[in-house]
């Protein structure tokens, strides 16, 4: 018999509010965030939009830090749980920090400035910048040492770098570590800070950004995702408290062993990662997707093939959603995004639309949620995330009865 | 906290500083010999830390060689040598992969050229202009963290449970992962591989300006860990595959056994002794040796044998394989595990190499090679920031 795994605080700091009620009531009016970047100069990039974070942060190490301490300290307050420190577990969907633009340019500058790197340079002028690249700061395992830090956990820690199903996947461990009583509470989520040069340049020369500079997943006119930035945590917890609201069912993760940037055009792993989580619940009734959707020709097409399959005559009472229209694609942070936004689905019968569509694509036929949320009982939802790579996670959350 | 169980090691490879092969490793363990010397990567004469443990040789060429650097090429190496070695029948979704890697690093042969005519201001004005439209549109592949876990689910068709964890501490993760996903019965075998180098630019100068590393002139002068002088460690690379069965399932194949842990706590430098302490609490079963997280400081030193003691008792061998290899960061605990498992089978403990004068304290720090009759061990890591491995070994 395993344990149960009751959700039981969520916070969020997305580029379209401060905290996750904030954050829900924009995204439920069909907000989206995308817009130019300002803060650098994006002139000639291939894409030149972004979903960026406008509010004020506290000074941290780097800004994937002060997102998370603010997405899990709002979850961590909502749950007011308490456990034996070594029974609390931290989860986190988090990829390496990047120093700054200018502390790289500072750097290359220490190391001669010129087309090769000169060590003999660099070993002596490069001192005052030690504390920018030190692992505090640039390791991608900063976040969850930081977070088990300040709510005092001492179980389990772990980071997982998985690209886009970062966050999703760490929601996954964080299900598995209290099922085998690893941990009683964990905290989980995920956290992206993307926004800047290297990224867009790097996924706009890859061809993955949009140059349209439109997120609108599973729309005709999709030309790829939109950079985003953001934080999603959620407390987890073996106890279901005196009023359990919403609880995790089913998780699973694949990997499609196909190609490192196109999913497996069949789309066998997110199938199988959807059909695991689905039977990993057991016997519940999905009323809701949170989509992985970013926006991408391939992606988008083979998810939405994916989805039918695997809800087939289901797919009459389920609305589908996806949130990157709205604050784009926050790499290592977006999974946990969907989480919340599936919890939103069963927890308050809110299905969050799709930002950004217009025009469904007919090869993406899916019952989407368009314009403003909908008001429906939901009694599961199934949130995906599918990362470059090839690595899926699936989760099936549920409300309590 | 309590851990996932124990699995059965079917199959290994490794990559270290002293070797690929495990037995010749351990001979020269056992030798006391150290991998340390001046910094065969780059020129580090003006670096604050000047030595290094570096891995001889290259990767095999290959055509991944466009999508995955050096380290992770390794890591690729390691993961199917071990898969071919193990014999484990399970394919497909029922073969996991679990990757450890200790962070993504700035790839200055790419990064120089394009920021060369930057003109650096805040807004990185014209940057595009000046430079990042030189870019490679691979890049962004070269950054992608699971790069070597996704192409080597590819060459070795794994399509089951699988994740990439990150940090000085990854191994550890990545092996109660895999632990995990087994005890869940999610897969029948999982291909474990961790890849590291504490030797680059950055590393190197945030290791020797913290202090944390040596700065010793010559490999001579390096002082041991657990020694009274003890000065910093030696910045290793290593990388190395395990795979793990259900013990059941391997049956004779099982080579040796492992359980393995891993937390943080938020430590900026490395994770306090008690930290550590905890994570051995957790695995230990009336062990009696244990390889140490040997950070190189008199003050982490003694206060991590002061922890270990109320958990092993004051008289617990101390071993610290990282004196001869270096500190291997995110690939530590992999390497451990395989070379580990090796010394109990051949029955002789290595001796912590250089380790001239133990500084007073309890534990029995190894100054000549040994022969044992124990059956398990603990291996402990620790790495920046705040982030504590450990496994137990135990063999047959």
């Amino acid at each position: 018999m395993k344990r149960r795994v009751f959700v039981r605080g969520r916070g969020a700091i997305t580029p379209l509010g401060e905290t996750w009620p904030a954050s829900r009531d924009a995204l439920a009016e069909g907000r989206s965030a995308v817009g130019p970047v300002k803060h650098f100069d994006v002139e000639g990039y291939p894409s030149q939009v972004a979903a960026s974070v406008p509010f004020p942060l506290e000074e941290a190490e780097d800004r994937r830090l002060a997102l998370a301490r603010r997405a899990a300290d709002e979850a961590w307050s909502e749950a007011q749980q308490r456990a034996e420190p070594e029974r609390i577990g931290v989860f986190v969907g988090a990829e390496s920090g990047r120093a700054t633009y200018g502390t790289i340019f500072a750097l290359s500058r220490a190391a001669g400035g010129g087309a090769r790197f000169d060590h003999a340079r660099f070993g002596e002028e490069a001192r005052g910048l030690a504390t920018s690249v030190h692992a505090a700061a640039v390791s991608p395992a900063a976040i969850a040492s930081a977070l088990a830090a300040r709510i005092g956990a001492e179980g389990p820690v772990e980071t997982i770098s998985l690209a886009c199903a970062s966050g999703a996947a760490a929601i996954v461990s964080a299900t598995q570590a209290i099922r085998l009583g690893l941990c009683d509470v964990a905290l989980a989520g995920g956290v992206g800070a993307d926004v800047d040069p290297f990224m867009l340049v790097g996924f706009g020369l890859l061809g993955a950004l949009s140059a349209r500079g439109v997120s609108c997943p599973f729309d005709v006119r999709r030309d790829g995702f939109v950079v985003g930035e953001g934080a999603a945590f959620v407390v987890l917890s073996s106890s279901p408290g005196d009023e359990p609201r919403s609880e995790i069912r089913g998780a699973a993760r694949t990997l499609d062993a196909h190609h490192l940037t196109a999913p497996d055009p069949t789309g066998d792993g997110a199938e199988r990662a959807m059909r695991g989580a689905i039977e990993d619940a057991g016997r519940v009734k999905i009323g809701y997707v949170q989509a992985h959707g970013t926006s991408t020709q391939l992606n988008d097409a083979v998810e939405a093939a994916a989805i039918r399959r695997v809800l087939a005559d289901a797919l009459s009472d389920v609305h589908v959603g996806a949130v990157k229209g709205a604050v784009g694609h926050w790499i290592a942070g977006a999974g946990a995004m969907g989480f919340l936004c599936a919890l939103e689905a069963v927890e308050e019968g809110l299905c969050l639309p799709t930002a950004g569509l217009t025009e469904p694509d007919p090869a993406c036929m899916l019952p989407h949620v368009v314009g403003a949320a909908l008001r429906k009982p939901v009694e599961a939802a199934l949130v995906n995330a599918f990362a470059f790579g090839g690595a899926n996670a699936s989760l099936v959350v549920s409300r309590c009865a | 906290m309590t851990h996932a169980g124990r699995m059965a090691v079917t199959g290994f490879a490794l990559r270290t500083p002293l070797g690929d092969d495990p037995a010749a490793v351990l001979r020269k363990l056992l030798a006391g010999e150290r991998a340390a010397a001046p910094n065969a990567h780059f020129d580090a004469s003006t670096y604050a830390c000047r030595l290094a443990a570096t891995i001889p040789g290259a990767p095999r060429p290959t055509k991944h060689r466009k999508f995955v650097k050096r380290m992770g090429l390794f890591g690729m190496e390691v993961g199917a040598e071990a898969l071919a070695r193990s014999g484990a029948p399970a394919t497909g979704a029922r073969l996991g992969l679990f990757c450890g890697y200790g962070g993504l690093r700035a790839h200055w042969d790419d990064l120089m050229p394009v920021l060369e005519r930057q003109a650096g201001d805040e807004r990185a004005t014209g940057a595009w202009a000046q430079g990042f439209s030189l870019l490679h549109p691979f890049w962004m592949l070269f950054h992608l963290s699971n790069n070597a876990h996704a192409l080597l689910s590819i060459d070795v068709g794994g399509k089951g449970d699988g994740t990439t964890t990150a940090g000085s501490n990854a191994g550890a993760q990545a092996l109660s992962a895999a632990i995990v996903a087994l005890a869940m019965e999610r897969v029948d075998a999982a291909l474990v591989f961790a890849y590291d180098s504490l030797v680059e630019p950055e590393t190197i100068l945030s290791l020797g300006m913290s202090g944390a590393a040596t700065q010793a002139n010559t490999p001579a002068a390096i002082v041991a860990p657990y020694d009274e002088r003890a000065a910093g460690i030696v910045p290793g690379e290593a990388a190395a595959a395990l795979v793990l069965e259900r013990p059941e399932d391997a049956g004779k194949r099982a080579i040796s056994f492992v359980s393995a842990a891993a937390t943080a706590d938020g430590a900026v430098d490395f994770p306090s002794p008690r930290a550590i302490a905890s994570l051995a609490a957790n695995l230990s079963a009336g062990d009696t040796i244990v390889d140490g997280a040997a950070l190189a400081s008199p003050a982490r030193d003694a206060a991590e044998r002061a922890a270990l003691a109320d958990v092993l008792g004051p008289s617990a061998t101390l071993l610290a394989l990282t004196a001869s290899t270096g500190q291997l960061g995110g690939a530590t605990a992999v390497v451990q595990a395989i070379l580990l498992a090796e010394a109990l089978r051949t029955g002789a403990l290595p001796p912590i190499a250089g380790l001239d004068r133990p500084a007073e304290g309890p534990l029995r720090p190894l100054l000549r090679a040994e022969e044992t009759r124990a059956r398990s061990a603990l291996a402990l890591s620790a790495g920046m920031p705040g982030l504590a491995g450990a496994l137990r070994v135990e063999v047959p």
